[in-house]
């Protein structure tokens, strides 16, 4: 048994998959490990070990003034596309109307189309149609865009799996149809709520390509970053605030699927 | 009429902001392409066709263009042939840890995107690491770029990228086949590799067409990563409209190359949604 | 003097087809009137309206054409929430998130009965349907015969003017389903609730009801008491869908008010019914455990008080336990099923296969149906 065992895992596609997950995740130790060499240049053999880049990243006002304004941006475009992104979820899910299709189609295009020419397209309507200047705003909005349709796939999914009998029960106990969402939809698609808003606000904390073009001067953490590229000496820094940004998302795309999976399990359809 | 109310109350609110900031700009940008001079807005400005006009005599605009649908599918293909093993190991031979398994794969890809392309700017980069690393083998003479500023990093790293991305919808894909379907085959006389060709790829082959497309489309709208790690040589459409807007300020003729890259991307969804129900994709 | 408690007038639904698909004409000019305190079943194969009707009455569809009154009431515009009406769910359909004790009731917090009051109804409810002490359970912990009783009570805590159960015993095993059928009997008798009850299975409906409507394609063929629709079945379907029956067709000999003579397969028989003239055509439907078997040469089919006899070979003989089933084939090639019980001297081998016999039955017994 332990001999087959063995062969397996010896097998060409055990291989193949083993060297692949450590090409997948070799640059990012790299990163986390060039966070505490010794010298401002990223080469091999490492130097010493040593916390300055970390210290660096902690006392820069910019930096950190970035990093609020990614979270700022991230948790309301986030909160903003949850609701409008549920919203159309049940609509799509339990009813059935004209256009229906039509509008399944649209919404999904802001995943599917480059951003670039998303952010062009909200760059022209901001600045030459309504003439607005750029701000933290505009580039809300325009991660609202992008989340809806992100929200509306989680949720319609946990949704669509849960007994609509349920909706119907309580309208019969005496819940009009909004304490019915209220009070048995949404507790139950919870979870798919949560996974939701997690996934949302990691798209946005990440985005570069569309936000380039309505950020304004307040920049958001990838913008600032990317500016700093441009100059070698602060490249580390950036290698820095790079392995923190990895450590900490890897944490919560465990936790946006271990809570994903708990609403699965727990309340599918009964028989 | 209740249920219309609800309805109504429901979808107006994401029905409208789609429609105000995603429909609409797109449109705007549309009409865009036919005003005429630079700067944008400039409503004294006939409506001409200039813009299309230079467009079409551009020949490196429009090499350009072609480079990008080539290297995207490049990097789309690439991204197949080294994900398809990986779902079908985990499928076939992974056992009961073949989700954990997979989810190991997919964090990655769900890391941020700069942060990757920028690892790989350092693998690669003149000092980078790859370089010295090489140097320090005594391999190599000092400061010889490796493959960075070239049409091959971009490659390189954006298969780096997508390559997770691709796992899922082939490991789903294969997952779903029916187990007795092999089984018969095997029973009809096939050996390994005709079961596998003439009964698992077929089967498999949404998931693929799903994967192929999920990675050629961002592909073609890519600037980031040729950007940093592209150089001159590795230059792809999507700089040549981050140009248009950030330097040239020809916000139509900028417009009219996002269009042309909209169209160009949005033809082979088109194709495939004429085959496949979007509502059926999506679950729901 | 019993009241009328729902009343459907000219009740019609359609549903509207989509995507090309032909409209379905779901319940078609529905007719009815339920009494209070009634059991009511509505009786029908997959497909005939019964649940749709259900659906109309707690107000989750709305009738296309027709008038529904609950106590009176037209129901217009009414929604669910508003009737005076509580359902039991085909699946249950209880709250996943909340426990028994709070699926219970949750009717209650809808009207804003305070905390404590509640425990003390949700108590005894429970103490009903013989689930005390469970409010804390996780529903998804219960049997389905537990999870059934919560949604009973959880139903029923309302105090509601009708209770709808959509065929709430057909997930459950053969015993716990006829054990379940005599206690909602009881409980229904006990509470005084009028029930309108949904199910295709046909010995429930004739067990626990009080009268049956059978439905069939939308359309209502019958209301009777169990036993009048068991013996006295208006249309081919009702007697075929209840129980098991044999059809002869013949035609109308002579008729004298309610008592018919039927030529059949060559021969004169009698039976009973309603509607004909001499000359027509019509079935005759018989059950085949009022047939009884005579040896020819027995029976002087003149002088005897049974009906003359239908001249026959066995083709079949099937022991059961408790009957015995034979098959007989007649003259015209059509065939009549015959369940002889198995008692005294000859207990299961009264006649075999082969063996010419004899068809006999009380006049009384066979119907001339009318559709």
């Amino acid at each position: 048994m332990r001999d087959v065992q063995f062969k397996k895992f010896l097998s060409p596609a055990s291989i193949y998959f083993w060297i692949f997950a450590v090409f997948l995740y070799f640059p990012i130790f790299l990163l986390v490990i060039l966070s505490f060499n010794d010298s401002a240049l990223l080469r091999f053999p490492l130097k010493g070990f040593t916390l300055d880049w970390y210290k660096t990243v902690l006392r820069s006002h910019e930096l950190v003034g970035a990093l609020q304004n990614s979270v700022v941006v991230g948790v309301v475009s986030s909160v903003v596309s949850g609701v409008l992104g549920t919203m159309a979820a049940i609509g799509i899910v339990r009813f059935r109307f004209p256009g229906r299709n039509l509008f399944l189609a649209i919404s999904a295009l802001p995943l599917v189309i480059p951003a670039i020419v998303i952010g062009v397209a909200l760059l022209i309507l901001f600045r030459s149609i309504l003439d607005v200047d750029l701000s933290l705003w505009t580039l809300g909005l325009s991660h609202v865009v992008i989340n809806i349709p992100i929200v509306m796939l989680i949720v319609a999914s946990r949704l669509a799996g849960m007994d609509a009998n349920l909706e119907e029960a309580a309208m019969d106990l005496g819940a009009s149809y909004w304490t019915a969402q209220l009070r048995v939809t949404l507790p139950i698609v919870f979870p798919a709520l949560i996974a939701a808003f997690l996934t949302a606000f990691t798209t946005s904390f990440d985005e570069y390509a569309m936000s380039v073009f309505v950020v304004g001067t307040k920049p958001t953490l990838p913008v600032y970053m990317y500016s700093m590229l441009r100059f070698p000496r602060k490249i580390p820094v950036v290698v820095t605030m790079a392995s923190i940004i990895l450590v900490a998302s890897i944490a919560l795309i465990f936790l946006a699927e271990q809570l994903r999976r708990a609403g699965q399990n727990s309340t599918s359809k009964v028989r | 009429m209740e249920r219309n109310s609800r309805i109504f109350a429901l979808m107006t609110p994401p029905v409208v902001f789609l429609a105000v900031l995603f429909v609409l700009p797109l449109a705007i940008m549309a009409l865009f392409t036919f005003r005429g001079g630079s700067f944008g807005l400039d409503t004294s400005q006939p409506w001409t066709l200039e813009h299309y006009q230079k467009f079409i005599a551009n020949t490196t605009f429009l090499r350009v263009f072609w480079r990008s649908i080539v290297l995207s599918f490049e990097v789309s293909t690439l991204c197949i042939l080294l994900a398809y093993p990986i779902a079908y190991y985990l499928s076939f031979h992974a056992g009961p840890k073949r989700i954990t398994l997979l989810t190991m794969i997919l964090v990655p890809a769900w890391i941020s995107y700069l942060l990757r392309v920028l690892s790989w700017k350092i693998i690669l980069g003149g000092t980078g690491f790859a370089a010295s690393f090489l140097m320090w083998l005594g391999l190599v003479e000092k400061g010889v770029p490796i493959l960075i500023y070239s049409p091959a990093a971009t490659v390189i790293t954006l298969v780096y990228v997508w390559v997770p991305f691709i796992a899922l919808p082939i490991f789903a894909a294969i997952e779903r086949i029916d187990p007795s379907l092999l089984e018969a085959s095997a029973d009809l006389g096939g050996n390994q590799s005709a079961t596998f060709l003439r009964v698992t790829l077929p089967l498999s082959l949404p998931g693929i067409i799903a994967g192929f497309l999920f990675v050629f489309i961002p592909t073609v709208g890519e600037y980031v990563t040729p950007m940093l790690v592209g150089g001159p040589k590795g230059v792809m459409f999507g700089n040549m409209i981050w140009g248009q807007f950030m330097r040239a300020l020809n916000w139509p003729m900028g417009s009219l190359m996002s269009l042309v890259m909209f169209v160009a991307v949005l033809l082979p969804i088109i194709i495939v949604a004429r085959f496949v129900r979007l509502s059926d994709l999506a679950g729901v | 003097m019993p009241s009328t408690v729902v009343s459907l007038s000219n009740v019609t639904k359609i549903f509207p087809g989509f995507r090309g698909a032909e409209p379905v004409l779901a319940v078609n000019d529905v007719s009815l009137n339920i009494m209070a305190g009634e059991f009511f079943t509505l009786l029908g194969p997959s497909g005939c309206g019964k649940t749709t009707t259900l659906r109309l009455i707690a107000g989750f569809e709305t009738p296309s054409e027709g008038e529904l009154l609950i106590q009176g009431e037209p129901t217009l515009g009414v929604p669910p929430n508003k009737r005076p009406v509580n359902t039991v769910f085909q699946n249950y359909a209880l709250f996943p998130h909340l426990d028994v004790g709070q699926n219970v009731g949750f009717g209650l917090a809808m009207r804003k009965v305070p905390k404590d009051q509640r425990q003390g109804h949700v108590r005894k409810v429970l103490e009903l349907v013989q689930l005390s002490g469970m409010e804390d359970r996780k529903t998804s912990q219960l049997s389905g015969g537990q999870q059934q009783r919560v949604a009973l009570a959880r139903a029923l805590i309302n105090e509601p003017t009708v209770l709808l159960l959509d065929e709430p015993l057909g997930a459950l095993d053969l015993k716990l389903r006829k054990a379940m059928q005599l206690e909602l009997k009881h409980l229904q008798e006990q509470v005084g609730i009028t029930f309108i009850y949904v199910t295709h299975d046909q010995e429930e409906a004739l067990t626990m009801s009080d009268r049956i409507g059978l439905m069939n394609e939308g359309h209502l063929l019958q209301v009777d008491e169990p036993v009048s629709i068991y013996e006295y079945p208006q249309t081919r379907f009702t007697a075929d869908f209840i129980g098991e029956t044999n059809f002869l067709s013949g035609k109308i000999a002579a008729r004298d008010g309610p008592q018919f003579q039927v030529e059949v397969a060559g021969w004169k028989v009698e039976a009973i019914g309603t509607q004909g003239t001499v000359g027509d055509a019509v079935t005759i439907a018989i059950r085949p455990e009022k047939l009884s078997l005579v040896a020819t040469g027995t029976v002087d089919g003149v002088t005897s008080k049974k009906a003359r006899g239908l001249l026959g070979q066995i083709q079949e003989e099937v022991y059961i336990g408790t009957d015995t089933r034979y098959v007989v084939r007649l003259s015209s090639e059509e065939e009549l099923v015959i369940r002889v019980q198995n008692v005294g001297s000859h207990s299961g081998r009264a006649f075999s296969s082969g063996e010419k016999v004899q068809v006999v039955w009380d006049a009384n017994d066979a119907r001339v149906l009318t559709a």
